[in-house]
């Protein structure tokens, strides 16, 4: 398709745009290291410092567990909601089908940050509070979507013929799901609570407003902290994060592939 | 007891029988969305009509006085000016860097593939926070930008609060679902196409213009306006990269809403935001059929 000189180039113009891709990433990760108080590039010194002094910090340390609490059960509500509207989706016929689909997609094109600053203006009307539940519950109608896509995916991967051939062997509706379907979608499954997960923990612009003192997302806590300081005490948090996304990454390897999760051949 | 019957050519039956009924399925998801997404979209909405004062806060009432003040008054003028401009460079820088890495992604060997798609990719999974982040300590004061320069005797200082360093910040964040968006749709080319255009006797640059490239269109058009919508409703990297110098649509939706607490008028830019981004998404949708994340499910 094209020529090896050509191909050549466009291989070094490749792994430059990799470093472009990633130097952010790797940065935060060395300055974690830094002997300095203040940040400076290269960073001077390796000490473990500011690491010691992010454990001491007990709202990073509550922040992170309001995260994994909101990611953990959003991932969980949003997969199990998105497979039953996936299944009443690809296996029914209602009234107002398209128009329903268009409706539990619609997070996707909405910035989160009108979502967020939505929710907060009806939560201050209806006299609801801004808590971890409603931090939840913003996270589950975000990722959703995700979810219905998803299973959705793995349900068209069926051949109807298997749940038929369950059915005339005698199997109700339940079990047919349980023992046929289910085990057939469960890769689906399983690619939506790792990408969910990820997703909601990552997520801060609706958490932006959402988040009040008591429940504040990690993302939201760094952001707050970068807003008004400057040093590397975040760039400790952040390296953690980044350890975790390099999980996530090596379970989503193992599993359907970075490039098969979004969709390339 | 009933008999299941042994061949099944009754599809509705089958569909009817199968796993509880349609509107059970779809209860919890329509209740969720109905108290949390649609009657919270309505919300603001209504508010974007409303007055404010002060004094005593949202004040009820049909106005539209919020959305005159955004049009008429050249300071929020230029800032919604400003957003879109910001949105549009950062589609092209990231059409101009995602282009060649997608065509290299098509035709490079799969162990080159893998680890390309790995590095180009798996920022995604860390937060855009944390990817910002690392911009900050490259061109911020003692950076490594300014550290180099010093190195070599130039006072460069900070490099923040500009429109290129947001840019740069932005294409860094975007890049992928501009390669994504470009490389699903050279991966749709019939490499037979190709081989005909090459035995006709093009050379490489005329296969390149006349049969890659306009093939490769849809995915192009669709990763300017991925990267568009995403680009000019992005809040973090602006606020962090371009401060209170380089103010867009996001970040004066931020600064009403939470510190001026002038919840109407944050209401009515971020309508006016909305419709930004659903114009440009309804665009997409007519030349290709998606939406934001349409890419990743192809």
């Amino acid at each position: 398709m094209i020529t090896t000189t050509v191909q050549r180039w466009l291989g070094a113009f490749a792994l430059l745009v990799c470093i472009f891709s990633v130097s952010p990433v790797l940065v935060i990760v060395l300055e974690s290291f830094t002997a300095t108080d203040y940040i400076t590039f290269p960073p001077q010194g390796y000490s473990f410092k500011w690491y010691l002094e992010f454990a001491k910090r007990s709202e990073f340390i509550d922040s992170a567990i309001v995260s994994l609490v909101v990611a953990l059960v959003s991932c969980l509500i949003s997969t199990l909601i998105g497979t039953l509207v996936a299944i009443a989706i690809d296996r029914k016929t209602f009234f107002g089908k398209s128009f329903i689909q268009a409706l539990f997609m619609s997070p996707l094109s909405l910035p989160g940050l009108i979502f967020g600053l939505a929710l907060l203006q009806f939560l201050a009307g209806n006299g609801l509070p801004r808590n971890i539940y409603t931090l939840t519950i913003a996270h589950i109608v975000l990722t959703t979507p995700f979810a219905i896509r998803f299973i959705s995916v793995s349900m068209l991967g069926i051949d109807p013929n298997v749940e038929k051939a369950a059915k005339s062997l005698g199997a109700n509706g339940l079990r047919t799901f349980w023992h046929v379907t289910l085990p057939l979608i469960r890769p689906g499954i399983a690619a939506s609570l790792v990408f969910i997960f990820i997703l909601s923990f990552d997520e801060v612009a609706a958490s932006l407003f959402i988040s009040s003192p008591n429940a504040m997302t990690l993302p939201v806590r760094i952001f707050v902290y970068i807003d008004q300081n400057y040093d590397p005490l975040v760039t400790s948090v952040s390296s953690l994060l980044v350890l975790a996304a390099a999980i996530a990454l090596s379970i989503i390897e193992k599993t359907v592939g970075m490039g098969r999760l979004f969709g390339l051949k | 007891m009933t008999q299941a019957p042994l061949i099944s050519n009754e599809d509705k039956k089958y569909r009817g029988a199968y796993f509880l009924n349609q509107y059970l399925l779809l209860l919890p998801g329509l209740v969720l969305f109905l108290l949390f997404f649609i009657f919270p979209m309505a919300v603001l909405f209504e508010n974007s009509f409303h007055d404010f004062s002060r004094m005593s806060g949202i004040i009820p009432g049909l106005t539209f006085k919020n959305y005159i003040k955004i049009l008429g008054d050249s300071y929020y003028l230029e800032i919604c000016l400003r957003t879109i401009k910001l949105a549009l460079m950062t589609s092209v820088t990231t059409l101009l860097i995602g282009y060649p890495v997608a065509l290299y992604l098509v035709s490079a060997s799969a162990r080159k593939r893998a680890w390309i798609i790995l590095f180009i990719l798996s920022p995604l999974l860390v937060s855009v926070i944390v990817r910002t982040f690392g911009w900050l300590i490259l061109l911020g004061s003692n950076g490594l930008l300014d550290n180099v320069g010093q190195a070599f005797g130039f006072q460069l200082g900070s490099m923040l609060h500009t429109q290129t360093v947001v840019i740069v910040g932005l294409a860094n964040v975007l890049l992928p679902f501009m390669v994504l968006s470009i490389t699903t749709s050279l991966q749709t080319i019939d490499p037979s196409v190709v081989k005909a255009a090459t035995s006709l006797g093009a050379n490489p640059w005329r296969v390149f213009t006349k049969v890659i490239f306009p093939l490769s269109l849809p995915g192009v058009f669709s990763g300017i306006l991925i990267v568009f919508s995403l680009a000019s409703s992005s809040f973090v990297t602006p606020a962090l990269l371009g401060g209170s110098n380089f103010k867009v649509l996001s970040s004066v939706i931020y600064e009403q809403a939470m510190v001026l607490q002038n919840w109407p008028f944050a209401a009515s830019f971020a309508v006016t935001l909305m419709v930004i981004v659903l114009g440009i998404l309804a665009l997409q949708r007519r030349a290709i059929e998606g939406g934001k994340y349409k890419v990743v499910f192809h």
